[in-house]
């Protein structure tokens, strides 16, 4: 990027931006610790300069510039995704919106607010619950994932079950567009707000958010249902499901996570050797007590086990996943979109995988529509030991590979899963999301490189010919993966 | 269930850490400051470059600054989603600067002057109960006395500072009220540790523990009260820790205390027409779970209006005035204080209300600062000024 256009920058918004290196070096990583040599070759992750805008006018005025001198420009708010989704790949501008984080207005009678995109989701429930509102559905990363990135990805976690996706609570999102004009986007806009959804910032920067919202539950409700194997986790998660007195949030386990968290002492010895199916309700003293029912219909019908008061102890942990690392250090894994109907064999498949590798492997996942799970099975490892970790990383396709052969796709895209974007949508799909882009940012300077079309490198069969091949060196020497403790 | 600890050195959680950014979200340094380096992840992330990848980085002067630039409220150990005690990295962190002789001037000029005077002032440890003088007339059994049940465990702000006198003068008027047969370690009354502790000097703490506790022991009371959150902190957490033994008497903060004798009818207040809201201190609060017996007193005095703010119990913002923070960066502790003071003035009250004389403090100045009409009070103090009117 052009110095000058670097001082510029800073001048107009002063100690808010910065091309200090110590700093630009933060925004190159999400959550996945992908070594060097592995990312540099496809990404170029250090930011040219990073720009902290106050407000829609500020982000406005980067997009446009971005867009006359065509320079790359990322969003960035909570960077808790794991696929580099909001990591530069061509360098350029960083915008971190996390400045963006007030409420502007509350419809409190019309259970309607307007964000800040950059305010995170836990935020927000906790403003909303001090007057009597609450949202509808937040990710499970609630305490770190904004309101605009949450949308812009896929947006489903706790409360999707029952109150749908994020974007079907959206009424409109302000969005910079990749020209720099302003617009609102709603159901009726061209282009409508739904194209936002999953677009993962690569068609507009979103800056605020109209959202419907709902009064703060009046009681809440947690079951813990004990499963002796994976058929009947998912005879009991279909029984719940069809109900009209569907749970808030579902939320299961395979023996693999029980057993750990029981050795962090976070679980009991009988949950240690069990499925579980965490069952959340909430709202009024009659729909509560009407799920109750259903979460005891469903025990009897799976002739299931009640796990009593370990059920509040799960619910009062369900921002605490990452308490599965403790034994990594390190964790790798694939997170699924998985037909519920197809639940039991993928995890069927799953045991035989790990009965011929041996990797510690452990699932768990949301139940986020009536025929939908997002599933992470993961595995340790140690990101020092590069060997392992590079092993680890091809295993991983294996996961994706069992995910896929059960009618699962990567839940997310971003750079690292853009050589399984055929997965993720059919090539009709692929062709309407391209010309979106194309229509909107014809340049294609909004968080480039994501999405839509894998980089030369991760080209899906060079990929998946390398991946393989890797898989396979772990039959004459293994590195650091897998087992409780690498 | 398990709800300890899992803490096990530096190397290992730096690497357990996963990055996700739950931390940030009630991080009054990374609120103010804005960038993603002064977020706990990031700090955490350089940790697991430097010591645990065993790169070639070293502790840059801007990563030394960060390091700094926290006030170990414990909001970030309250969030983390893979269970890591944020605090005990920290203070490891710091003993990294140490080490590497990159700490705060600040750091080593506190821990020389806790070695020299036994407390964090300018003032001679015999100076202890000065703050004594302010009252009508100093009671006998203030200072040592033999076979008292109660030691009133002072602290150093206390102790030292003049705005905070007001707190223990407040304290042993109530104490004298209720009937209660107590005492203080006068000058034998050391500094709890915190701040070595905070500058990154863990080890040179048990110098302080074992006097303490010694003293306590052989003056045979058996309860100490603490009137500082802080001091309470390292006197349950961490004296037992580093003594590899249990106190063997009774500890308890001020403000349960208080709260006891108000519910045994030895202290009855009066009604009181104000608007309070209360500040928790981090290390009451939070990171000790005292939340309710200060809500109690308050809610004792008739006629009080009381109005939590947005951010309370363990949820609560710090006030900027821990983790020494104020040595290393004071324009960034006053700032996070001017944050606060907002917040409270916010609910609308017009006593702000504490149970820390650190936290007083920053909130008396960051309420001068903002030009807030909202005085500033400990418990004790509001207490007594109900008991009075």
């Amino acid at each position: 990027m052009d110095t000058q256009i670097s001082e510029n920058l800073k001048t107009a918004f002063g100690d808010r931006a910065t091309t200090d290196l110590f700093e630009r070096g933060f925004y190159q990583r999400d959550l996945a610790p992908v070594p060097d040599f592995l990312v540099n070759p496809i990404a170029d992750t250090l930011p040219d300069i990073v720009i902290r805008p106050k407000n829609t006018a500020e982000v406005a005025y980067i997009a446009k510039l971005a867009a006359e001198k065509q320079i790359p420009i990322t969003a960035r708010a909570g960077g808790s995704t794991v696929y580099f989704n909001t990591v530069c790949t061509r360098k350029g501008i960083l915008v971190d919106l996390n400045g963006l984080d007030q409420i502007v207005a509350v419809e409190q009678e019309k259970s309607i607010v307007r964000v800040g995109a950059g305010m995170t989701w836990w935020q927000l429930e906790r403003a909303l619950n001090r007057i009597g509102l609450a949202t509808c559905s937040y990710p499970s990363s609630a305490q770190a994932a904004t309101i605009g990135g949450w949308l812009v990805m896929m947006g489903y976690g706790l409360g999707s079950l029952k109150y749908g996706p994020v974007v079907d609570q959206v009424i409109s999102a302000q969005t910079v567009m990749p020209d720099g004009s302003v617009q609102e986007l709603n159901a009726m806009s061209k282009p409508p707000v739904s194209w936002l959804a999953a677009s993962e910032g690569t068609l507009g920067i979103v800056t605020e958010i109209e959202l419907r919202v709902r009064p703060q539950p009046e009681t809440e409700w947690h079951g813990l249902a004990e499963l002796e194997d994976a058929r009947q986790m998912q005879l009991f998660i279909e029984s719940a499901v069809l109900s009209a007195a569907i749970p808030f949030n579902l939320h299961f386990s395979d023996p693999g996570c029980n057993a750990l968290r029981h050795r962090l002492g976070l679980a009991s010895q009988r949950a240690a050797t069990a499925y579980t199916v965490a069952f959340d309700a909430d709202g009024s003293e009659k729909e509560t007590a009407a799920a109750q029912k259903n979460y005891t219909k469903c025990l009897q019908i799976t002739t299931a086990g009640d796990l009593g008061e370990e059920a509040e102890h799960e619910w009062q942990h369900r921002f605490f996943s990452l308490v599965l690392k403790r034994e990594g250090p390190s964790l790798l894994g694939a997170e699924i979109w998985l037909p519920i109907s197809s639940l039991a064999a993928y995890l069927h498949d799953i045991e035989l995988f790990e009965s011929r590798k041996n990797l510690g492997l452990k699932s768990y996942g949301h139940v986020v529509t009536v025929k939908h799970a997002m599933v992470m099975t993961m595995f340790n490892a140690d990101e020092r030991n590069t060997i392992g970790y590079l092993q680890g990383l091809a295993l991983v396709k294996k996961l994706h590979d069992i995910g896929a052969n059960h009618g699962g796709s990567p839940y997310g895209v971003g750079l690292w899963n853009t050589p399984y974007v055929g997965r993720c949508h059919t090539a009709a799909e692929l062709v309407e999301l391209k010309q979106r882009k194309k229509l909107l940012d014809p340049n294609n300077i909004m968080n480039p490189g994501k999405v839509y079309q894998a980089p030369l490198l991760l080209n899906p069969a060079l990929f998946s010919l390398g991946m393989d091949l890797l898989a396979a060196t772990t039959l004459v020497y293994r590195g650091k993966i897998g087992g409780e403790r690498v | 269930m398990s709800s300890g600890s899992f803490y096990k050195n530096l190397v290992e959680e730096s690497l357990i850490c996963g990055r996700c950014g739950n931390c940030r979200n009630d991080c009054p340094v990374y609120k103010e400051i804005g960038w993603e380096s002064a977020a706990p992840r990031a700090k955490i992330s350089l940790a697991r470059e430097i010591f645990a990848r065993n790169s070639e980085a070293t502790i840059s002067p801007e990563y030394a600054k960060r390091i700094s630039q926290c006030t170990m409220c414990g909001a970030c150990t309250r969030a983390c989603a893979a269970r890591i005690d944020l605090q005990s990295l920290w203070r490891d962190l710091r003993a990294k600067l140490v080490t590497d002789g990159k700490a705060p001037a600040a750091y080593t000029a506190m821990v020389d002057n806790l070695h020299d005077k036994k407390n964090i002032s300018n003032f001679a440890n015999v100076t202890r109960l000065d703050w004594a003088e302010e009252l009508d007339e100093i009671p006998e059994n203030l200072d040592q006395e033999p076979g008292a049940d109660v030691i009133y465990f002072v602290g150093c702000v206390s102790s030292f500072f003049p705005r905070a006198a007001q707190v223990p003068v407040a304290m042993v008027q109530l104490l004298q009220k209720a009937g209660v047969n107590y005492t203080t370690m006068g000058s034998e009354e050391w500094c709890c540790g915190f701040p070595m502790l905070a500058a990154g000097h863990a080890a040179e703490i048990k110098e302080f523990a074992r006097h303490n506790v010694d003293t306590v022991r052989k003056m045979g009371a058996k309860t100490l009260v603490t009137g500082c959150a802080s001091c309470y902190h390292i006197w349950s957490h961490v004296y037992p820790e580093v003594l590899g033994e249990s106190l063997g008497f009774r500890l308890v903060h001020a403000t349960e205390m208080l709260a006891e004798l108000v519910t045994a009818g030895k202290l009855v207040p009066n009604e009181l027409s104000q608007t309070v809201t209360y500040h928790d201190p981090c290390d009451l609060g939070r990171n000790s779970g005292i939340i309710n017996p200060p809500r109690q007193i308050i809610n004792s005095i008739p006629g009080i209006k009381f109005i939590e703010m947005a951010t309370c119990g363990e949820e609560a913002t710090c006030c900027g005035g821990g983790g020494n923070l104020q040595g290393a960066d004071a324009g960034l502790a006053d700032a996070i204080a001017g944050n606060r003071i907002k917040e409270a003035a916010a609910t609308g009250a017009s006593i702000v209300v504490s149970a820390c004389q650190q936290c007083e403090q920053m909130l008396e100045k960051a309420a001068r600062t903002e030009k807030l009409p909202l005085q500033v009070m400990d418990v004790a103090e509001l207490l007594l000024m109900a008991i009075e009117d």
